[in-house]
């Protein structure tokens, strides 16, 4: 290195300036500097490894199950229409023509409802990049992969650096994390027309944004504001995903606001004064916090309100009739029960568009009219026997871990139809070996996730407040993917459960990275204690 | 002063460069009130006669019930063509706001009259076409509040695959009388069925002979001779002239339970060339359905 600033990196071979020096002095820096900057180099190494899985060896990706239109029409676009005698949905079909749609022929499902999702802005870039790179056609899903490379890079180099800890320890759990990110039972979602990616990001980046926000004793306003956009942005990109907010609000409201809560809390007088200033200034010191939620959750609901009636009624319809009814030894009594006229019988196990369909029954109007997700809420709590056969329609699901009947190559890979890439098969093989312990495995692994992350949350006289920040991120992801997990089974059922559970499955592969976090962060020092702490202050 | 503006502009600029990405996009959509839909007026054109280009697969789905793309000349390629319009009556009007796809196929299954379709094609007895099927269009949801209660009835051209749908460049009005019908004739080369205007060995007439359950329970002979029998009339008339005097053509009698239709319960007669070899085009007397 000294040599080379010495003699300004260059080197006389045969009458020519070779940069000999210069070059094999930057190569040898490289370590050095990748162990300067962790966070940078980590990221950037997990960018490149997603770059290099969706790309190398020939672009994969999802295929197109019709889901893709509602979004992508949106764009003013449509697929190229397939070669005549290729399988439906056997191969990522990445290639879109400009299209002009008219009216409800670009809405949800064709009801006139549009179909909302964070994955537009993603695509909306992807387009842009199409156009930029002089790609065929209007827009190609693959210029989706450098996109979500970039966002992993920053999601992985963020975590390493809000991770406390030894930096080896936080690199590895940031690792896990990105092993888990670019998973073959993930990655193939970034180059599909589904909003799924949009979701995955945006979970992937709530897990340092919430580091950030707990790194604190008391919280600032703009970490609050941070974690309750990427929330929103998550939330956003799937209505299924409204069960964020069960670890997202605790979160958000657990820790006070730096500015408030000294002011408040710092005084002393007569003690039913105290008592009344300190619920004040809990409050008060809040107030970030509890306008963010009350957007959060304000926002949800509207989204959620403004879903397409028609897929909620493809959602309701599969919720009732494949999945109560479809496994039901007594169908005239679960329709009773439902509230339901008992000549729907015979759609039971149906999806709504089979030849027995319920909707070409006369009576479908009154399930129309009658039925929602609130009734067979009821019912289950009414017949709880019938969760455990429920569950255990999700933990298969989860432990096939992606849908079988959507390839993930382009056709002209050579590839058998429907053919599944395995190049990043870590979780996915582990999920699949799991599959006969599925009821041991899973569950376990969200129970030891949450009840340690609680713990780990709980010891605030022995770890400082950034290593308790990794508990809390650690029981809160545990909490959501459970939440996750009976959201789509109490809604959906078990049709489609592979792609549905897609959040459920990342969330379990993200806690085993989250423990070794948490394993490290509970080797923190707290430092002497700084002063009044508004929660323990007499 | 120099360090506040820069950790101002540091801290702003992930909120500003996020809040103009919206911005932008937000802008970027020509329509703000149908954010996330088509284009257009959601106005349906309900003219009879009127074309529609309806080329994704998506546009002819029955749960994409609306259409208010904008006629196109029926000159230049379309998928349908408007036929009818047929009010919409009974419970299903009542609603409010327009219900469920599949409760409306399911309402108005029928609304648009498959005769009325034929007779728009000019396709009457001895005809029988394939590939044109009716396509049901109902009010877009601004029409369906606005108190629009109608069905447009279109003649829909196939084949649709699962890949795509099929395109023409001329009006479908009395197209069946016309050399064009061969496309929609029905035809078969060997077992398979396929349109006339391809290389086929016999040609279907329509109506069916029909059987009772005694006739069926008889032998072959009577079956075959009751088939040749009904055919005679059936075929002269497709043909405009007796088949005995078309030295190159010959009845090809289909019997209930022939190959490939083994649940058959009907007859058919098919016409083809004497001598087995496939052809194209349509036997159809001309002026009817165009020669060969």
């Amino acid at each position: 290195m000294n040599r080379l600033l010495a003699t300004g990196g260059r080197e006389e071979s045969f009458g020519v300036r070779v940069p000999v020096d210069q070059t094999a002095a930057a190569l040898r820096a490289v370590p050095a500097w990748m162990r300067a900057h962790p966070a940078i180099s980590t990221g950037t190494a997990w960018g490149l490894i997603t770059l290099a899985r969706l790309f190398v060896g020939g672009a994969v990706g999802m295929a197109d199950n019709f889901d893709g239109h509602r979004l992508l029409c949106q764009l003013g676009v449509a697929p190229r229409p397939i070669p005549a005698g290729q399988p439906l949905w056997a191969y990522l079909t990445p290639t879109y023509d400009a299209y002009t749609w008219y009216g409800e022929a670009c809405s949800a499902g064709g009801t006139g409802q549009p179909y909302l999702s964070t994955e537009y802005f993603p695509l909306l870039l992807a387009k842009l990049l199409t156009r930029l790179l002089g790609l065929s056609g209007a827009l190609d899903l693959r210029m989706l992969g450098p996109i979500f490379a970039a966002g992993i890079a920053v999601a992985v180099g963020w975590t390493v650096r809000e991770l406390p800890g030894p930096r080896w320890a936080a690199v590895l759990a940031a690792c896990g994390i990105g092993l888990a990110a670019v998973d073959s039972a993930i990655a193939p979602y970034y180059v599909s027309p589904f909003s799924e990616p949009a979701a995955l990001l945006g979970l992937l980046l709530l897990i340092p944004a919430t580091l950030r926000l707990l790194s604190r004793e008391r919280v600032r306003a703009r970490d609050i504001a941070l974690v309750a956009v990427l929330a929103a942005w998550t939330i956003g990109a799937k209505t299924q995903m409204a069960s964020l907010l069960i670890a997202v609000v605790p979160i958000l409201l657990l820790r006070p606001w730096g500015r408030v809560a000294s002011a408040w809390t710092d005084r002393g007088g007569r003690r039913a004064v105290d008592r009344l200033m300190r619920v004040m200034g809990t409050v008060a010191a809040r107030l970030p916090a509890l306008a963010a939620c009350a957007v959060l959750v304000g926002g949800t609901a509207l989204f959620e309100q403004h879903q397409s009636r028609w897929l909620n009624e493809i959602v309701l319809y599969d919720d009732v009739f494949r999945d109560v009814l479809g496994h039901s030894s007594h169908v005239h009594g679960d329709l009773r029960a439902l509230g339901l006229p008992t000549d729907l019988a015979s759609a039971a196990g149906s999806s709504i568009v089979a030849p027995n369909s319920a909707a070409k029954l006369p009576d479908y109007p009154r399930f129309l009219r009658q039925e929602s997700f609130g009734n067979v809420l009821a019912f289950y709590v009414a017949h709880p026997w019938r969760l455990p056969g429920v569950a255990d329609r999700g933990l298969a699901g989860m432990a096939a871990t992606r849908p079988s009947y959507l390839g993930n190559y382009l056709a002209s890979s050579g590839a058998a139809p429907y053919a599944r890439e395995c190049r990043v098969c870590v979780a996915s093989a582990m999920f699949t070996l799991s599959q006969p312990l599925r009821w041991v495995v899973i569950p376990s692994l969200w129970a030891a996730a949450f009840t340690g992350g609680l713990w780990l949350a709980g010891k605030r006289r022995a770890v400082p407040p950034r290593a308790r920040g990794v508990g809390v991120v650690l029981a809160g992801i545990a909490a959501a993917t459970v939440a996750q997990f009976w959201t789509v089974m109490l809604s959906e059922g078990d049709s489609d459960v592979e792609k549905h559970l897609v959040f459920a499955l990342f969330g379990t592969m993200l806690l085993g990275p989250l423990m070794v976090a948490a394993v490290a962060a509970l080797d923190q020092k707290r430092a002497p204690w700084p002063g009044s702490i508004p929660e323990s202050a007499p | 002063m120099t360090k506040g503006w820069g950790v101002a502009l540091r801290r702003s600029a992930i909120p500003v460069l996020g809040l103009g990405a919206l911005c932008m996009s937000v802008l970027s959509v020509p329509d703000l009130e149908h954010v996330g839909m088509g284009v257009g007026s959601y106005t349906t054109t309900w003219k009879v006669g009127s074309c529609h280009r309806l080329d994704r697969l998506e546009e002819t789905d029955p749960v994409y019930a609306s259409d208010t793309s904008p006629a196109v000349p029926c000159t230049s390629p379309h998928q349908s063509e408007t036929y009818a319009d047929v009010p919409i009556t009974g419970a299903v009007a009542r609603q409010a706001e327009r219900p469920s796809p599949l409760w409306l196929e399911t309402a108005l299954r029928g609304a648009c009259d498959w005769g009325a379709m034929a007779g728009f094609l000019g396709d009457e007895p001895p005809d029988i076409t394939r590939d044109i099927v009716v396509l049901q269009i109902v009010p877009s949801v601004p029409e369906w509040r606005a108190g629009v209660r109608r069905v447009r009835c279109d003649a829909l051209i196939g084949p649709r695959t699962t890949e795509s749908v099929a395109t023409i460049s001329r009006s479908l009005r009395g197209i069946v009388r016309t050399p064009a019908a061969a496309r929609f004739r029905v035809c078969r080369l060997g077992f398979t069925q396929l349109a006339c205007d391809g290389l086929h060995t016999a040609e279907l007439v329509y109506p069916y002979v029909k059987f009772t359950d005694a006739e069926l329970a008889r032998g072959h002979a009577y079956k075959l001779a009751k088939v040749r029998r009904a055919c005679v009339g059936l075929v002269a008339a497709y043909l405009g002239a007796p088949l005995a005097g078309r030295a190159d053509l010959a009845l090809q009698p289909e019997l209930p339970g022939d190959y490939p239709n083994l649940d058959s319960r009907v007859g058919h007669c098919w016409v083809g060339s004497k001598n087995g070899l496939p052809t194209t085009g349509s036997v159809r007397r001309a002026g009817s359905g165009g020669a060969a």
